[in-house]
């Protein structure tokens, strides 16, 4: 189980994966709120919001075939829109049609072979588009970035 | 699944219905999952020899197969009987017309997210704050 930086590592990783196991990889959204803490962390909750429940956001892609499971954590209001529409990316590759190549997953796709060399070079761009959602990243990203190479690897084995 | 699948339109109404449930409580999850639709006439045809199945394995597919969409709010066995499960299938024609309601669904639902500009702010000011004051 991974927890990647960045939603567009999420898309890119989600998409490859189910490029590789399309009929059996699903994505799941977890909306949930937990009650909010009763002293620790409530400095943190804006002292302008009604309730201070605090609501989180996990996107999950797995594949119970090969185990592999993809994870980006948020609880940033303004990334839901996006989030859903890289869903309906993702929909559009699980029905069989192209996955729009803004991510460059079509080079991604052409060396899968030698992915781990791909995945670098491709992940990078994303990084960089990525700046935009850093806000989230200290909350989301929990210093897992290199071993998402791990659940890669394994994925690219059991292939 | 005993109530069957709903239609697109039910399906965002009963959605609605759900996040709002959640709202009502301090706490519970929703969940939401979308995976390929394994059809019954494709798995049928494609049963026959394992070179078939194979093939609908294959990445682009020469006709687009819908997709299942499932929402729960995630009761656990002991609570069974309250489980709300929904279900909806979307063909492939209407994945956008589906993917922009639903957007719209979500973000009505997701209330408890942290909203943009207001706690951007305050934590940029507190953050300033501090700043001076360590440096002060």
């Amino acid at each position: 189980m991974v927890y990647l930086p960045t939603s567009e590592q999420w898309l890119h990783q989600s998409s490859l994966l189910l490029q590789a196991r399309p009929t059996t990889t699903r994505v799941t959204t977890k909306y949930s709120i937990k009650p909010a803490p009763i002293s620790s962390s409530t400095h943190q909750a804006a002292p302008g919001q009604p309730a201070g429940n605090k609501g989180s956001l996990v996107l999950k892609t797995y594949d119970p075939a090969s185990g592999v499971c993809l994870k980006y954590r948020t609880d940033k209001a303004a990334e839901v829109g996006r989030l859903i529409a890289l869903l309906s990316r993702l929909g559009k590759g699980m029905s069989g049609q192209h996955i729009q190549e803004e991510v460059a997953i079509d080079a991604a796709m052409t060396d899968a072979p030698t992915a781990l060399d791909g995945e670098s070079g491709t992940a990078t761009p994303t990084t960089t588009t990525g700046a935009t959602t850093a806000g989230a990243t200290p909350a989301a990203g929990q210093g897992q970035g290199q071993s998402q190479s791990g659940g890669k690897k394994k994925k690219k084995g059991k292939k | 699944m005993a109530s069957g699948h709903l239609s697109n339109d039910d399906f965002f109404i009963r959605l609605a219905e759900l996040f709002d449930a959640r709202r009502q409580k301090d706490h519970g999850s929703v969940y939401l999952t979308q995976k390929r639709l394994s059809h019954p006439s494709i798995a049928s045809s494609s049963s026959s020899s394992p070179a078939a199945s194979a093939s609908s394995d294959h990445q682009l597919l020469e006709t687009p197969v819908p997709i299942l969409i499932r929402a729960s709010d995630g009761k656990s066995k002991s609570q069974r009987n309250e489980k709300t499960k929904l279900s909806t299938v979307v063909e492939p024609d209407s994945l956008d017309a589906f993917f922009t309601r639903y957007a719209e669904v979500c973000k009505g639902g997701m209330q408890a997210l942290k909203k943009r500009d207001r706690s951007g702010r305050k934590k940029a000011k507190a953050k300033k704050r501090k700043a001076d004051k360590t440096a002060a």
